[in-house]
């Protein structure tokens, strides 16, 4: 039918399309002939009607909304179920003391009682910075880490940090991306050729490696144990990571002015400026929803990356990143994983639900990709 | 074409400046004494004597302009770090005890090797299976491999690498937990190379993971695209097999945008992948610069960058230039 | 389902989705299925003609509900003929010549039932599924005909006059709806040929000219040289009346104009010397003056390779001059066919008046171009009585009934009207 439909729109005179095949090509456009001219039989959906109704129909997409709607849950309000969040998951109970078995090459002893034969093993422990180490067990889910807090409750604490650094960081990259990027397209000329030479020598930063040397520089300058020394850095995320939008903005404006209808509201007398703000809302929201989407999960991961690194928040917050940076300590690693890879299993579950919602929102707002 | 060139070398140099510059003056954030501190750890260890380290500390600062941190001094030390730059002298590496130049020389090899070798697989993997997910689109193999690319994409470098030591080298114990060699001498020759090999395996395994699904999705959009294209129906109307429209007509035209694509991983593929170098303690660029940055090695940090942002402008370049290449269409000019 | 159902609910839609893809799954095995020729081998109705289009039904299985673009349709080619196919966008045209390709859109679409008859020759196999050789005789000192050796004691295969190898051929009528596709491959191209309506894409873009020539030249010419397609190649580009054929031959499709394009998409059709060319709308990308120099061109070379065509078109000027034979639809069925003096002298269905009366003129003097009113229905849904009855100017009572049968109102000239019921007696009065 797909098929059949763009045959038709494509070929001839605008009375003859069938207005299903129409509406499919343009969801964006209000136009008003759909509305007048429809056989009784087909309802025009609004065009965002349209685009949930194919967004719901993607299996992955949903499960993705679903999955980011549970880590919303967890993160925010799950810590008012914990019996550990009041104090930042702390655990004034230290009852759940584990032992690090330092070596077994101690020498064994056998004995035999009643004819059962035991074998000791003389262990010596080393108690300072794991005595509050924890396994997983019934009033701790996760375990608890060397200060002694409860990992799942720390676990949903991080994700309030890790999903709000996201989401102000990738708005805040969309204001500056759309208004720069707007400022380029609409006046074009030395304006455009100077924001898209900035737009260039951005995004030829090496992102990572810079972030690295500043959050040294950060902490040198004595900034190292405050939370604002994550903050310094995001906004540094956020001055660099506009581009794409900024680009996608102009290069939106710029196709629209080419467009052969804004050539006939200039010869109606229409204010060029108001038809390419009215044309340019619908057209341009849907690619940015979803290159916000995609944006969510490359922020999150970015914050995950430098707490992994050690290098994000200070280490006491609770962030996804600072908790999978217990990771690299090896005893941790190999003996320990109640400890990270929840938070590993957060970041991955967080990228790949934004990842599907976005892919599912491209793929509802663009008929073409449309079976 | 050669007017375009030099138009595109140009704006090349001009982004390189840009970037320069701002780098630069990030880095001068770094307060002067913890230089001075870097400067004296770093020569302490070769007998010199204190006085010595200082006149050459007090040297240094001069010949670089770092003791004014007032905006036109660093202005004033910046062109003194271009004009050195320009002359192939990128300063010296305090934590390497040698020339950045030297320090990249020395380590981009290995990293190089690896991503050129992880590349290589990926392309054998994920081009063929993105043509076979988009020509069978919606069936099983589809579903299955978009689903398990996603999830690749998804996963982060350092969780998929300690995931994959706690479980291979540690549970399993099959692999080593990191570095290089385990101190089989070079003499050894097969069993060294094998030794290596070996060491490579997760760190690859890691890295082809991370971004197969990205080129596999790629490509399968791509193939999708150019399938729906009216000179497929064509060829299929000349009666070719499907194979041979496949593999001449469609995987031609899909080349096209992969090939670009591909020149985009230059900065990857010689800058190194610093996580998962970091993660299995492999000794390549990615990790020493890690290192040197966390030391907060001024001038590798200033040369590393450097470095990276030279191979993504060559990317760009290379990109447009490749796709003039692979496409007739294409006329560089104008 | 007349009650006014206005969207599909989830439910219906997964219901849909679940019907659809067991039958696609159920059309693409049959399609892929293998088996011997016999299974599809028939026999045509009347031996003149060269296509036989019998109640053929293509249906695209979309998310909305199937889609009947091809309800029925029944008419034929006769050989050496050209047929005209009109209608409006939409009304199913394109996808009856894509069916007789096996070139619908799949998996989406998909030849339902009714069947297609053509007069093929195909390779004579031997028991073992290999094309036999004729090879080269010699007549003896006896008189007998022997087979003539190489240096190497061979028999040598004989040639034909492009150089490839000559093979024993069958002329078989098969059914093309239920062929499978491999064996569909070896008629695409070579026996019926398709000139497609957008000459700017319809050409690979990443390939020469000469490749894209020479491709079709060593597919179905077994044994021909290298050398020996370039040659043909050319030989076909200067047919088709382009001025510097070993240029054009080293070009690439970007660099032709829309008709040397169009031009080459002929060059290539007739390169297999088929024995019918579908050219689904050549003309309609292409401006004025170009439309008449390629359509010249057609009939020209009707003639040269005593083929017939096929010509889908929805240009009622573009019929009048080429065909002999018209066949219109309207939203999925023929509802009237004849000879082109029918149809344009003597139209019958409210439809085929309608649309001469829209077409532009320039002699009379016409206020207003026509404009049939109303719309198609909608494909998903259709109606169980005429399909133009919403439309129709003279709508009868008996319009209300189930879909019209045809009417044979002449041996050439049938309709599908309930207006001319009784028409035939009056065409025989007259």
């Amino acid at each position: 039918m797909e098929e059949k439909e763009l045959e038709v729109a494509e070929e001839i005179s605008e009375e003859m399309i069938s207005e299903e095949g129409k509406s499919e090509k343009n969801p964006n456009f209000n136009d008003n002939l759909h509305g007048e001219s429809l056989s009784d039989r087909t309802k025009v959906l609004s065009p965002w009607m349209t685009v949930a109704k194919r967004f719901f129909r993607s299996k992955l997409s949903v499960i993705g909304l679903v999955t980011i709607i549970l880590l919303f849950l967890f993160s925010f309000v799950g810590p008012l179920f914990s019996p550990w969040a009041a104090d930042g998951g702390t655990v004034s109970d230290t009852t759940n003391i584990n032992l690090i078995i330092d070596g077994i090459s101690s020498p064994t002893i056998y004995y035999k009682v009643n004819g059962v034969e035991y074998e000791a093993i003389a262990i010596s422990i080393t108690v300072p910075s794991y005595v509050r180490l924890g396994g997983i067990s019934w009033a701790h889910w996760l375990g608890t880490d060397e200060s002694g807090y409860d990992v799942l409750t720390r676990l949903m604490l991080g994700g309030r940090v890790s999903l709000t650094i996201g989401f102000v960081v990738v708005i805040i990259q969309t204001i500056i991306g759309v208004i720069l990027g707007g400022l380029a397209g609409y006046f074009g000329k030395w304006v455009d050729n100077l924001i898209m030479r900035i737009v260039d020598i951005l995004s030829c930063i090496p992102t990572l490696p810079i972030m690295l040397i500043l959050s040294v520089i950060f902490t040198e300058n004595g900034l190292g144990a405050s939370i604002s020394k994550l903050y310094y850095m995001m906004i540094f995320l956020c001055a660099i990571g506009w581009t794409g939008t900024a680009r996608l903005v102009r290069g939106q404006i710029l196709s629209l002015r080419e467009q052969e209808f804004m050539l006939a509201a200039k010869a109606s007398g229409l204010s060029t400026t108001s038809k390419i703000f009215k044309h340019l809302i619908p057209n341009v929201i849907p690619q940015l929803i979803v290159s916000m989407t995609l944006g969510l999960g490359s922020v999150i991961l970015m914050e995950a990356t430098l707490g992994f690194l050690g290098l994000g928040a200070p280490l006491g917050t609770a962030t996804w990143g600072n908790l999978i940076n217990l990771a690299s300590t090896a005893d941790y690693r190999e003996y320990y994983p109640n400890l990270w890879v929840g938070a590993g299993v957060c970041i991955t579950l967080a990228i790949l639900a934004f990842n599907f919602v976005g892919d599912g929102l491209r793929d509802a707002f663009d008929p073409k990709m449309k079976r | 074409m050669v007017k375009y060139i030099i138009k595109r070398l140009l704006l090349a140099i001009l982004i390189l400046f840009g970037v320069s510059l701002i780098i630069y003056f990030l880095l001068r954030l770094m307060p002067t004494n913890v230089i001075a501190d870097n400067y004296r750890i770093s020569h302490s260890n070769g007998g010199a004597s204190e006085e010595e380290i200082e006149r050459g500390l007090q040297a240094l600062l001069a010949a670089y302009g770092l003791e004014d941190n007032s905006f036109f001094g660093i202005i004033r030390g910046y062109f003194l770090w271009l004009g050195r730059f320009l002359q192939g002298d990128m300063g010296e590496s305090f934590k390497y005890g040698a020339s950045v130049q030297d320090v990249i020389g020395q380590y981009m090899w290995l990293s190089f090797g690896i991503s050129f070798a992880a590349l290589i697989l990926e392309m054998i993997i994920a081009i063929p299976l993105g043509i076979k997910c988009a020509v069978n689109q919606y069936g099983k193999l589809d579903y299955i491999a978009t689903i398990l690319c996603m999830v690749g994409i998804a996963f982060p470098s350092f969780f998929l690498g300690n995931l994959f030591i706690k479980w291979f080298a540690v549970d399993l114990g099959w692999f080593e937990t990191g570095g290089l060699s385990s101190g089989i001498s070079p003499d050894a020759g097969i069993a060294y190379v094998i030794d290596i090999l070996w060491h490579l395996v997760l760190p690859m395994s890691v890295m082809i993971i991370l971004s197969i699904g990205g080129l596999m999705r790629y490509t399968r959009t791509n193939t999708l695209e150019v399938l729906n294209a009216d000179y497929i129906r064509t060829a299929r109307a000349k009666g070719l097999s499907e194979g041979k429209v496949i593999y001449k007509h469609v995987f031609r035209n899909t080349m096209i945008p992969l090939v670009t694509q591909l020149s985009f991983t230059l900065p990857s593929l010689f800058g190194g992948a610093m996580i998962t170098e970091q993660i299995f303690a492999l000794p390549g660029i990615g990790n020493q610069a890690y290192q040197g940055l966390l030391a907060g090695d001024i001038f590798l940090a200033m040369g590393y960058n450097m470095f990276l942002a030279v191979l993504t402008v060559i990317g760009v370049l290379f990109a447009d230039l490749m796709y003039a290449v692979v496409d007739p269409r294409v006329k560089l000019g104008g | 389902m007349a009650d006014k159902k206005h969207y599909i609910s989830r439910s219906e839609s997964r219901a849909i989705a679940k019907e659809n893809s067991r039958a696609i799954r159920h059309f693409e095995k049959l399609k892929k299925r293998k088996c011997k020729p016999e299974e599809y081998t028939t026999v045509m109705q009347d031996d003149h003609n060269i296509v036989e289009f019998d109640d053929l039904h293509t249906y695209f299985f979309s998310d909305a509900g199937t889609v009947k673009a091809v309800n029925g349709v029944s008419f034929s080619i006769p050989e050496g003929s050209t047929v005209g196919v009109v209608g409006e966008s939409g009304c199913g045209k394109s996808v009856t010549s894509l069916s007789l390709m096996q070139l619908v859109q799949a998996p989406s679409g998909q030849i339902v039932s009714g069947s297609i008859r053509f007069k093929a020759s195909l390779f004579k196999r031997d028991a073992r599924g290999r094309k036999i050789p004729v090879y080269e005789t010699v007549t003896d000192a006896d008189g007998k005909e022997q087979f003539k050796l190489d240096a190497k004691g061979r028999k040598i295969i004989k040639k034909n006059e492009l150089g490839g190898n000559v093979y024993e051929m069958e002329d078989r009528v098969v059914d093309i709806a239920k062929m499978p596709v491999d064996a569909m491959r070896s008629i695409r191209g070579r026996e019926i040929a398709m000139i497609f309506q957008e000459p700017m894409t319809s050409l690979n873009p990443v390939f020469t000219i000469g490749n894209q020539l020479d491709e079709v030249g060593l597919l179905h010419i077994q044994g021909i040289s290298k050398a020996q397609v370039k040659a043909h190649s050319i030989d076909m580009l200067k047919l088709v009346g382009i001025a510097d054929p070993e240029g054009v031959y080293k070009k690439y499709p970007h660099e032709l104009s829309g008709g040397m394009r169009q031009r080459v998409m002929i060059a290539i059709a007739l390169l297999c010397n088929p024995k019918l060319i579908i050219a689904d709308e050549p003309t309609t990308a292409l401006d004025v003056t170009i439309q008449a120099q390629i359509l010249d061109l057609l009939r020209e070379i009707k003639g040269k390779i005593n083929g017939s065509i096929m010509l889908i078109t929805h240009d009622l000027g573009v019929v009048a001059e080429m065909a002999d034979y018209v066949v219109v639809m309207y939203a999925g069925k023929v509802i009237e066919m004849g000879t082109a003096e029918d149809i344009f002298d003597r139209p019958l269905h409210p439809y085929t008046i309608g649309l001469q009366k829209s077409k532009p003129t320039v002699n009379e003097d016409v206020e207003k171009l026509y404009c049939i009113p109303g719309f198609v229905p909608n494909p998903i849904d259709m109606p169980n009585y005429c399909y133009f009855r919403d439309r129709c100017e003279k709508c009868i009572e008996k319009c209300a009934g189930e879909y019209p049968g045809y009417i044979q109102v002449t041996p050439t000239h049938k309709v599908a009207c309930y207006l001319y019921e009784n028409a035939k007696e009056d065409g025989d009065a007259k």
